[in-house]
């Protein structure tokens, strides 16, 4: 970590960059809130351990609009969802000077099971333990590093940065599991159990919108769900609408986009598994369109956006 | 003082809502949000905290307030019925009981808001003693307390027991309804959980959260203050900290068209929201740094401004656990709290 | 549409609500009997209630 802040002070210091994007310590060692350093001195706050998993590029379209160039740490996937903003032009990539910052898989306290948690140690950066030792108000417990970690970690992209300027730090693989395998669970239900399945984690929806807003991919500056024409605008109208038309329709928007960052799941206060509809979409578009990872790179066509000979009939498999 | 044994809830949940309709926490999905009993409901007591506050027994996130339609021609209005049966909420922790006494505050003083009013006729609350508070738990700095909350009926969970004490009127006749279940007992297993629940409240780290920047005086003191530049940036704009507060109470007016007519209804409204207060001249706050300062400044000084000092926040911490910033109002709280004006 | 119906698949909104037909402006028989078939399958299949909100209830 300290390494990171020694990098990023002599960049500021020489002017080469105007600020820097990073995560800011809180009151304890699991809130690190994303934050903009304009200073040496105000990069003693800065830290970067296991529960930095906020994904910091939807933040440099803001920092694209300021003076002077940003830099910016990004970790492995969330590299991808730059990517994938610089290629619908809502970053700039000359105010961006990207630091791709290594990583060991991120966690999240909700996935730490124990009551009146007072301090996790072992999720420092890069010295990241195996065990974490998590201090309560009601006994000291440990668990493994890998269980406390989120959804994505476990079907983690890879160590690779898609966009960087310089690297820092080490990554470690992370992969537990298979990327698709509740997809595939889900498709190989009935009807009535996917319908049960989907309106059971949907009813949970509060619509306080933090997926919208968190995700990388919905950078509209005039979301659909902000018109006032639009009948359910924004906020509750019918507990209906939430179960079956707010995350269908947003998932929509963001398919073919949708760089699989897991940012949706990740912040969700309900633990709505979010994930589960964009993952379908890239499924779909492996099996129907050939493979393909949105934000990869700047140069492969976007399935959903061009046609080909061999693009399937609309109503395959179905009516 | 009246007990019951824990294993024989289910019986007590039946009896009550036999006569009442009962809420109380129940997991979906994983999570636990207060919803209305049903025999196969998967009822969990243990669960600290619900993700939503208690708030919708009484100000739901959505209700209707009238129907416009045409018959022959004519416009007719048919409003929408109060709450007229009696309900009862069971399993409320002490921070989300004061919080019913904020939105008292707003809803019931004149003009009296006849929707909330008809539920808070009606709605018996039986309130239980928080057994393990978490670390964002600061309902203490509010002078709450959560080992002997408010309520018509109190209840505590003890060893194999719940135990359970009529407060007021309404919880008298609610223990007469259901007196086969409960059998009368000594007050000492209550006592003992009580100084277990306050040595536990003694040690959490929040106790002794400084709230000497804020009240009444904080609403011009605070207002201009630089530090609110720096405290927004990382908000998302989502309203998950205002719809898992219990005691956010702004909403918003709506109508819709329901194909032949229109329905208009109230929501929750989040001052977090680009649209909030929404007038046909435009924004009051067009920035978000206005609109995060509105959220904190309201709870903090200018509720108590208007309310003999009582603060719209009671500490329940659900908006320190959820916000998915890592924002929050304790920062808030702290930020200005060092003198750092 | 081939992805908006594997969704609708995934959701388990019945099959036989969807579908697609290429007709030709010069195709009045095939889309008579299209449209006619279609509106006598979802008039089999009832009420759509796995994906009815507000608007259907009045």
């Amino acid at each position: 970590m300290q390494e990171l802040i020694e990098r990023a002070k002599s960049l500021l210091e020489a002017g080469q960059v105007a600020r820097v994007l990073g995560w800011k310590k809180g009151e304890n060692v699991w809130d690190a809130e994303p934050a903009f350093f304009e200073s040496a001195d105000a990069l003693d706050a800065f830290v970067y351990n296991g529960f930095c998993g906020a994904n910091l590029s939807k933040y440099m379209i803001e920092a694209g609009k300021l003076e002077g160039k940003t830099l910016v740490f990004l970790k492995p996937c969330d590299s991808y969802s730059f990517n994938q903003l610089l290629r619908e032009h809502r970053v700039d990539r000359e105010k961006a000077y990207i630091i791709g910052v290594g990583c060991k898989g991120k966690l999240a306290i909700s996935k730490i099971p124990f009551d009146g948690i007072l301090n996790v140690s072992g999720a420092d950066y890069p010295a990241a333990a195996e065990m974490l030792k998590v201090e309560t108000l009601y006994g000291d417990v440990e668990i493994a590093y890998k269980e406390a970690m989120l959804e994505r970690c476990h079907v983690c992209k890879g160590k690779e940065h898609v966009v960087y300027d310089e690297l820092l730090g080490e990554s470690c693989d992370t992969v537990d599991a298979d990327r698709f395998a509740e997809v595939e669970r889900i498709e190989a239900m009935s009807p009535e159990e996917k319908f049960a399945f989907f309106q059971q984690e949907l009813s949970k929806c509060i619509r306080c919108n933090a997926c919208r807003n968190v995700c990388p991919a919905c950078s509209c500056r005039k979301c659909v769900f902000d018109s006032t024409a639009f009948d359910s605008a924004q906020k509750a109208n019918t507990t209906s609408f939430e179960e079956k038309m707010f995350h269908i329709i947003r998932a929509f928007h963001v398919a073919g986009r949708c760089t699989d960052c897991g940012e949706c799941s990740r912040v969700c206060p309900q633990g709505i598994p979010l994930h589960l509809f964009n993952r379908k979409f890239i499924k779909d578009i492996n099996a129907l369109y050939g493979e393909y990872q949105a934000g990869s790179d700047l140069e492969t066509k976007a399935p959903l956006t061009c046609f080909t000979t061999d693009d399937a009939e609309p109503g395959v498999g179905r009516g | 003082m009246y007990r019951i044994l824990k294993s024989d809830l289910p019986k007590l949940y039946a009896a009550i809502s036999a006569k009442n309709d009962l809420l109380l926490p129940v997991k979906t999905a994983g999570k636990t949000n207060f919803a209305l009993w049903t025999e196969d409901a998967v009822v969990d007591i243990e669960a600290l905290k619900t993700v939503k506050s208690p708030k919708d027994a009484f100000f739901p996130q959505s209700e209707n307030l009238y129907t416009c339609g045409k018959v022959d021609g004519k416009t007719t209005i048919t409003e929408e019925e109060r709450c007229n049966a009696p309900f009862v909420v069971f399993g409320i922790k002490g921070c989300d009981v004061r919080a019913i006494a904020v939105l008292d505050k707003v809803f019931l003083s004149e003009p009296v808001d006849s929707y909330y009013a008809s539920r808070r006729e009606h709605g018996v609350i039986v309130s239980m003693a928080c057994n393990r508070p978490e670390t964002s738990c600061f309902c203490g700095a509010f002078g709450i307390d959560c080992a002997q909350p408010e309520g018509d009926v109190v209840t505590w969970q003890a060893g194999e027991y719940l135990y359970w004490q009529p407060m007021t009127e309404k919880g008298e006749v609610l223990t007469q309804q259901v007196a086969e279940f409960l059998s009368a007992c000594e007050d000492a297993p209550v006592n003992e959980a009580m100084e277990q629940i306050r040595a536990i409240c003694n040690k959490l780290p929040l106790k002794d959260l400084d709230l000497s920047a804020w009240g009444a005086e904080a609403a011009q003191k605070n207002f201009d203050s630089p530090i609110w530049e720096q405290l927004y940036k990382p908000c998302l704009a989502c309203g998950t900290c205002t719809f898992v507060c219990p005691t956010c109470q702004c909403y918003d007016i709506k109508d819709y068209n329901t194909g032949n007519g229109v329905q208009r209804y109230r929501c929750w409204d989040s001052c977090m929201y680009s649209d909030f207060t929404m007038m046909a001249h435009g924004n009051n706050r067009n920035s978000q740094m206005q609109r995060f300062r509105q959220r904190f400044m309201h709870k903090l000084a200018y509720f108590p401004a208007n309310n003999d000092g009582m603060f719209s926040c009671v500490g329940c911490g659900r908006c320190v656990d959820s916000c998915p910033a890592h924002l929050n109002i304790v920062k808030v709280i702290k930020a200005f709290g060092k003198g750092e004006k | 549409m081939t992805l908006l119906f594997s969704m609708l698949d995934y959701l388990g909104v019945e099959d036989g609500r969807t579908r697609v037909e290429w007709v030709s402006a010069a195709e009045g028989v095939k889309f008579s009997e299209t449209m006619n078939s279609f509106a006598k399958k979802i008039n089999e299949l009832g009420p759509s209630v796995r994906l009815g909100d507000l608007r259907c209830k009045n």
